[in-house]
C-alpha cells in the first residue's frame, strides 16, 4: 500500500492485499462506526480487490472538546503505514462536532 | 436537392475522417506508450549498470527523464480520453462494458503512479487549460474526488475557460460566508453562518496542524498535506448544513448547542468574606480553578476572597506533562484519587497590608477538602458503554454508510469535482494567515454548485440519518447530564477572634428538566474547633439549602446561568469572643440568593452577581440585602484550549 501523491486517505494497494485498521481513541468514549464501501464494517482487516471507499467515523462522547482518535492503516510488509487522527476541535468548535471522519479510498 | 445530397455526402465524410482520424490517434498513443515503455526500459537498463561512465549515465539520464515525462503525458491524455469516452456513454453501456473501461483506467492509472510524481505542478494545469477546447479535463493529482472528468456535454466545458482554471486570489477583506436558502426564522441565518463558520474554522485547524512541517509524512511535501487535509467530507455537521442549505430544522441545530456545565464549584463556600456561593455544588475543576469574589453573604463582612480549589492528581499529571486529557483513563488507585480535591481561600483583608493578595496564614480564611462518591457525569463512564455502542450499531452506522454512497455520487459530478480542484489548489497555495478567507470564498462558491436529482436522494436520506444520529446523541448526553453527583466537604474556618469551626457539608445534586436545569442540595452540620465556654455545645449550626440552576440565552450570542438558592440556617449557640465577651447571635436565619453568572466565551472566566435577601445576619439581627459579585476561572478550559503540557 502507497500513498498517491502525498495523500494519506488516497491509497494505492496491491490487488488483493490485506489492509489492516487500528483506531485508538483519547479523551472520548471510544466509539467508531466503519463503512466498506457502502456497508458497515465492524473487522479489522480486509483485502482490496477494486476500489474500495474506507469510511472511520469518530464520536465524540465529550461537547467540551479535546477527543481524538488515531487511526493507522497498514497493508502487506514493505508498503506505506498510514497513520491519521481525527481530532475534535476545541472549546466553541468542539459544541457541534459530535462526529468527524475520514474516507479513505484503496484501489 | 442534388445540393442537399452533397451537403450529406460532405458531411458523411468528415464523420468518417473525424471517426478515423480519432482510432487512429488511439492506436497512435497505444504504440507511443507501449514504444516509450521500451524505451524506458532500454534506458533504465544503462541506468543501472554499474559499469558504464558517470558522464554516460548523466547523459542517460536526461534521456530517461525525457522519455518518462512523455509517458506521463501520453498516459494522462489516455486516462482522460476514456474517462471522458465513460462519462458520455456511461448510461448506454453494460455493467460488465463499464468494467472493462474502469479496468483499463485503473491500468493506466498504475502504470502513471508506477512512473512517480516527477510532473511539475503547472503541467496539469495546461491539461485542464487545454480541456477548454474540447478535451477532457485532468486533475492535479490522482485524488480519487478529483479525477471525475467533464466532458463538454456535461455543460461544464462552458465554465472551463482559462481564467475559470485559475485558482483565485485570496480577496483582501475576510468574505462574511453567506449561508445560501431562506431561514424560516429571524435571526437563523446568523445562527447557521455561525456554525458554517465553526465548522471552517475546525477544518482550518486541521489543515495548518497536518501541514506543520513536524507532522508531515514521510516523502509528504507542505502542499499535498494541505490538498489531503481538504475533506469536506470529513465534517458529516458542515456536510449537511451546506448540502441541504438549510433545509435542516433550526432547532436541531440551537438544540445541540452545548449548555455550560453547571456542576462545577468554582469558588469559595458561602462562610468566606466576599462569597458569591450561598450553596455549594458537587463537582470541581479537573486541575486548578480559583475564584476571586467580593462583598459578603451570610456575615456583615465585607471583603475580597480569593480561593483556590483543585485536584492534586490533575496537578501532578499536570506538571508531570501525562496530557491533561488521557489523564481521565486510570489506574484503580489514582481513579479513587481523583475524586479527592482541596480548596485554599484567602480574605485580602486580612494582615498588614489589606486589599493586596499576600496568600500567607494571615489571610488564609478557610480550606477545605471534599471527595465525591458519586459524580456520573462523565460521558466515558463505563456506565454508559452500552449506550454509545447503540448509538454507533444504530444511526451513527448509517450516516457512516451514507457518507460512502454520497461520495459516489458527488465523484461523478463535474462541478463538485471543478470545484474541489480548485479549493485544494487554493488551500495549498494560501498561507496560514489567508486560509480563513480561502476557505470562507471557496464554501460560498460551493453553495454555487448545480445538485443532481440523483444526489438531492442522497442528501434527503442522509440528513434523515444524521438528525436521527444527534438526536440519538442529544438524548444520551441529557441522560448523562442528569446524572446524579455527590459529595462530601469537609471546611476548616479560620476566623480571627473567634473561635475556629469545621463544617460538614452533604452535597447531592441531580439534573431535571431533561438536563437543562441542576438541583443542589447542602446539609451542613458545623462545630466548633475547640469549647465555646461553659454550658454551651459544640455544635454551632445546620443548614439546609437548596439551588437550583438553569443557563439562559443562546450561547451563540449571550448566554449566563440564572441560580435560584435558598438556605435555611439554625444557629444553636450563641458566640463566645476572644475577649470573652459573648455575642447573641442564637436563632434561625433564612438567605435567599438571585445569582447570575456571565461565562466569557472561551475563555474560562466567569462572572458571578448576585443579589441576597436574608432576614439577618449572622452577627447583627437585622434585614439584609447585599449585592456580591466577583470572577472564576477554570484552568480546565484553558488546558483544553492550549494543551500546555
Amino acid at each position: 500500500m502507497r500513498m498517491i501523491n502525498g495523500n494519506p486517505r488516497r491509497l494505492l494497494c496491491r490487488p488483493g492485499e490485506t489492509i489492516t485498521v487500528e483506531v485508538t481513541a483519547e479523551g472520548t468514549a471510544p466509539n467508531v462506526a466503519m463503512s466498506l464501501n457502502g456497508h458497515t464494517f465492524n473487522g479489522s482487516n480486509f483485502s482490496v480487490d477494486t476500489k474500495t471507499d474506507l469510511v472511520i467515523l469518530g464520536i465524540f462522547s465529550n461537547d467540551a472538546g479535546g477527543g481524538r482518535y488515531d487511526i493507522k492503516l497498514s497493508g502487506d510488509p514493505g508498503g506505506d503505514d498510514i497513520p491519521d487522527d481525527i481530532t475534535q476541535g476545541e472549546g466553541d468548535l468542539a459544541r457541534k462536532e459530535g462526529t468527524r471522519g475520514y474516507i479513505f479510498t484503496l484501489g | 436537392m442534388r445540393a442537399k445530397w452533397i451537403s450529406m455526402l460532405i458531411a458523411i465524410t468528415i464523420l468518417f475522417q473525424g471517426g478515423i482520424v480519432a482510432h487512429g490517434q488511439e492506436v497512435a498513443n497505444n504504440k507511443s506508450i507501449s514504444d516509450l515503455k521500451e524505451q524506458i526500459e532500454r534506458l533504465l537498463k544503462v541506468e543501472r549498470d554499474e559499469t558504464v561512465p558517470a558522464d554516460v549515465k548523466s547523459l542517460n539520464h536526461g534521456f530517461l527523464e525525457a522519455r518518462r515525462a512523455e509517458l506521463r503525458v501520453l498516459l494522462q491524455k489516455r486516462i482522460n480520453s476514456l474517462r471522458s469516452y465513460r462519462t458520455s456513454v456511461g448510461s448506454a453501456l453494460t455493467s460488465a462494458e463499464i468494467q472493462v473501461v474502469d479496468n483499463s483506467i485503473r491500468d493506466l492509472e498504475k502504470d502513471l503512479q508506477e512512473l512517480g510524481p516527477g510532473a511539475p505542478q503547472s503541467a496539469p494545469q495546461t491539461e485542464a487549460v487545454a480541456s477548454a477546447s474540447g478535451a477532457s479535463f485532468a486533475a492535479p493529482d490522482e485524488d480519487r474526488s478529483v479525477v471525475a472528468i467533464a466532458s463538454p456535454k456535461a455543460g461544464f466545458s462552458g465554465r472551463l475557460t482559462p481564467s475559470a482554471q485559475v485558482v483565485p486570489a485570496v480577496p483582501a477583506a475576510t468574505p462574511d460566508f453567506t449561508p445560501k436558502g431562506s431561514a424560516s426564522e429571524p435571526g437563523s441565518e446568523n445562527l447557521i453562518r455561525d456554525d458554517v463558520r465553526r465548522q471552517l474554522a475546525s477544518i482550518e485547524a486541521d489543515i495548518i496542524k497536518k501541514s506543520r512541517s513536524e507532522n508531515l509524512l514521510p516523502h509528504q511535501t507542505r502542499e499535498q498535506a494541505r490538498m489531503a487535509a481538504i475533506d469536506f467530507t470529513a465534517n458529516p455537521q458542515l456536510y449537511a448544513e451546506l448540502l441541504t442549505n438549510l433545509e435542516l430544522p433550526h432547532e436541531e441545530f440551537v438544540k445541540d448547542l452545548e449548555a455550560a456545565r453547571i456542576d462545577k464549584q468554582v469558588g469559595g463556600a458561602e462562610g468566606n468574606a466576599g462569597s458569591t456561593t450561598l450553596v455549594s455544588k458537587g463537582g470541581t475543576p479537573a486541575v486548578l480553578g480559583f475564584a476571586v469574589e467580593n462583598g459578603g453573604l451570610t456575615r456583615t463582612v465585607d471583603g475580597t476572597t480569593v480561593t483556590f480549589r483543585g485536584n492534586p492528581v490533575g496537578l501532578v499529571e499536570a506538571f508531570q506533562k501525562t496530557g491533561f486529557i488521557p489523564s481521565y483513563q486510570d489506574s484503580k488507585s489514582t481513579e479513587l484519587l481523583r475524586k479527592l480535591s482541596f480548596s485554599v481561600s484567602f480574605d485580602t483583608s486580612r494582615g498588614n497590608t489589606p486589599g493586596t493578595l499576600l496568600a500567607n496564614r494571615q489571610q488564609l480564611s478557610s480550606y477545605s477538602f471534599r471527595y465525591e462518591f458519586k459524580n456520573d457525569r462523565d460521558p466515558r463512564n463505563k456506565k454508559y458503554a452500552d449506550e454509545w455502542a447503540k448509538l454507533v450499531s444504530g444511526h451513527a452506522q448509517q450516516v457512516a454508510n451514507a457518507l460512502s454512497s454520497g461520495l459516489l455520487v458527488l465523484d461523478s459530478n463535474p462541478e463538485y469535482a471543478e470545484w474541489l480542484r480548485i479549493t485544494k489548489q487554493a488551500v495549498a497555495n494560501a498561507s496560514d494567515a489567508d486560509l480563513p478567507n480561502v476557505l470562507a470564498q471557496r464554501f460560498e462558491a460551493f453553495q454555487e454548485i448545480k445538485i443532481p436529482p440523483e444526489f438531492v436522494q442522497f442528501i434527503n436520506s442522509f440528513r434523515t440519518e444524521f438528525i436521527a444520529y444527534r438526536q440519538d446523541r442529544s438524548k444520551l448526553l441529557e441522560i448523562i447530564a442528569k446524572a446524579p453527583i455527590f459529595t462530601v466537604e469537609y471546611v476548616n474556618n479560620r476566623r480571627p477572634g473567634l473561635i475556629d469551626t469545621s463544617t460538614l457539608n452533604f452535597i447531592a445534586e441531580t439534573g431535571m428538566f431533561q438536563g437543562k436545569a441542576d438541583l443542589t442540595y447542602n446539609g451542613t452540620v458545623t462545630f466548633f474547633n475547640s469549647s465555646p465556654g461553659a454550658g454551651m455545645k459544640r455544635v454551632r449550626n445546620f443548614d439546609h439549602s437548596l439551588r437550583l440552576d438553569m443557563p439562559i440565552g443562546d450561547p451563540r450570542r449571550f448566554s449566563g446561568i440564572l441560580t435560584f438558592a435558598g438556605k435555611y440556617k439554625r444557629l444553636m449557640e450563641d458566640e463566645m469572643t476572644s475577649g470573652g465577651a459573648k455575642m447573641k447571635i442564637k436563632g434561625d436565619m433564612a438567605t435567599g440568593q438571585l445569582l447570575f453568572t456571565i461565562p466569557i466565551k472561551g475563555s474560562g472566566f466567569k462572572i458571578p452577581i448576585s443579589l441576597t435577601f436574608a432576614n439577618r445576619t449572622e452577627f447583627v439581627k437585622e434585614k439584609e440585602v447585599r449585592g456580591n459579585f466577583g470572577f472564576t476561572f477554570d484552568l480546565d478550559s484553558i488546558l483544553e484550549k492550549f494543551k500546555p503540557f
